[in-house]
């Protein structure tokens, strides 16, 4: 960036007659700083996502392995196969779709016709009701989710939720002991074992029992595997 | 009753109406029976609430976690608000200067494409890089004969990477805000200045920047509100905002307390403190910032 506007100051103090002289070549020189600069740039943008790729397509020896080559030497599909196999991934994708779609129907149906109404009419009270409107951008997602009912409701939010807490879970755990965690990956789902653990680990003593989840609180349960769990 | 109808119809309020009545509903009376929490104990179990005044404001302000979550909270905004909002604006003019089409738009999409991304799977992406074992960083670092890090778990680096990563995964937004702007700056305007003898730096700067200001305010607002609040599901996955807490910011202490401890009365004081002071801070910016801004 500097580079350009080095070249840019330079042609100032160069102008008039420089300019007129080779102005085509100094452009094309700065259009290739430019695409220079935007090539380095992308490829450090992209890079992370293609080390996910790379990941997710490496058999497990193959990902706790220092390496820096883009592609695992055994590309593998398996690692797909045990997603879905261990997790309900077909439901959290679906949930995303139902919650993503409801979110920005409803977003739209709300705020563009408000939109019209607060930026073509002039009614009273409309600055009062634009504040109360824009305000909620300030007000942060988990602040006013803090009190129980919302905490209740949160079952019914969106699925991406879930889908971090079990992600981070089952990821921390393979993390932090990959045998331990991938022997118990098959159980987790039925017998609730590790949401118990978590529930144990972090000593939360308020916990509702919810009999329908058998042994398991449905606080922990939600925490673990999302809404859907029995 | 005709006449009732079409007044109805033409009425502000069929329009902005169903907006007041869902950020009542949604936003501000949870954020009023919150503020009625914050002076209870409320206990899960057993659904009741006992009254504890202004024990849970008191607790907070004199917590030294949440001291350090505040202090936090203000080094993530120092350190990602300049970059959040210069680097996309640098990125926006050089990339409007892009004379071949079909590469500028590969790079913007490129540049867009971390945004996509949640940030909780932004973190999740960056786990594989930062591992200090097998992570690609520690593995390059190697190879250029740097002693390996530990991005996540060392206290005075976790922040960083937190940080890195909530820049790397947002930035985009504010990138695409910024050459949206750019492109509805009238061509005549800068024409004109190039006639005049601006260079694209001149114009950069003394046209531009001036029309896009509703936008660079705009971004400059949204930023400090998605740093102060987003970022905690990249913290929560990539640190869980430790260690010792050194990643930890106000929205995650509030986590925390509720969701972890499930003080349910201490995380609601807590809640309105952080909504006190975001919206303390949003006044600011429009009282003092707005002045800046041209509109047309």
């Amino acid at each position: 960036m500097s580079t350009t506007t080095d070249a840019v100051a330079l042609g100032r103090r160069a102008a008039p007659v420089a300019r007129a002289a080779r102005p085509a070549a100094r452009r094309a020189g700065g259009q290739l700083v430019l695409h220079a600069a935007f090539a380095v740039a992308c490829l450090a943008t992209l890079f992370p996502l293609a080390w996910m790729l790379r990941t997710a397509f490496a058999p497990s020896h193959d990902v706790f392995r220092a390496t820096l080559s883009l592609w695992p030497d055994h590309a593998t599909l398996g690692n797909f196969a045990a997603a879905f196999r261990l997790h309900p991934v077909g439901t959290w994708f679906a949930n995303s779709v139902v919650v993503a779609g409801a979110i920005t129907l409803g977003k739209l149906a709300l705020s563009v016709p408000a939109g019209f109404a607060f930026g073509v009419m002039t009614f009273r009270g409309r600055d009062a009701a634009f504040v109360l409107v824009v305000g909620t951008m300030t007000v942060p997602v988990r602040a006013a989710a803090s009190h129980r009912e919302d905490f209740e409701s949160v079952e019914l939010r969106p699925a991406l939720l879930s889908a971090r807490s079990s992600t981070r879970r089952s990821l921390w755990a393979i993390w932090r002991n990959p045998q331990e965690a991938l022997a118990e990956a098959p159980t987790q789902h039925r017998h609730c074992s590790s949401a118990h653990r978590w529930g144990r680990i972090r000593s939360a003593p308020d916990i509702p029992q919810d009999p329908a989840a058998g042994s398991c609180s449905s606080v922990s349960a939600f925490l673990r595997h999302g809404p859907d769990h029995p | 009753m005709t006449l009732a109808w079409r007044r109805l119809g033409q009425s502000p309020w069929l329009f902005a109406g169903p907006a007041v009545a869902a950020a009542i509903a949604f936003v501000w009376l949870p954020m009023v029976s919150t503020l009625a929490l914050s002076f209870f104990d409320w206990s899960l179990l057993r659904h009741e609430a006992t009254w504890r005044g202004l024990d849970h404001y008191r607790g907070t302000l004199a917590n030294p976690d949440f001291h350090l979550a505040l202090a936090n909270t203000g080094l993530y905004l120092a350190a990602l608000l300049p970059l959040q909002v210069g680097v996309p604006l640098v990125l926006a003019f050089a990339l409007a200067r892009v004379r071949a089409k079909t590469a500028g738009r590969l790079y913007r999409t490129a540049l867009f494409a971390p945004s996509v991304l949640s940030f909780p799977v932004a973190a999740v992406v960056w786990l594989w890089l930062f591992n200090p074992t097998v992570g690609f960083l520690n593995t390059l670092t190697g190879s250029l004969g740097v002693p390996p890090q530990r991005w996540l778990s060392d206290p005075d680096l976790a922040i960083w990477s937190v940080i890195a990563v909530t820049f790397w995964k947002s930035f985009g937004l504010n990138l695409l805000i910024f050459l949206a702007a750019l492109a509805n700056v009238p061509a005549d305007v800068t024409e004109a200045a190039r006639i005049d003898g601006a260079g694209p730096f001149r114009q950069a700067v003394d046209i531009e920047l001036p029309l896009i200001s509703p936008a660079l305010f705009f971004a400059v607002v949204t930023t400090i509100i998605i740093v102060l609040d987003e970022i905690v599901g990249a913290v929560d996955v990539l640190t869980e905002g430790g260690p010792y807490r050194t990643s930890s910011n106000l929205l995650y202490f509030l986590y925390e307390r509720g969701f972890r401890h499930f003080q349910f009365g201490e995380a609601a004081a807590v809640a309105v403190l952080i909504a006190v002071l975001v919206a303390g801070v949003t006044w600011a910016q429009f009282r003092f910032g707005e002045r800046h801004v041209h509109y047309d």
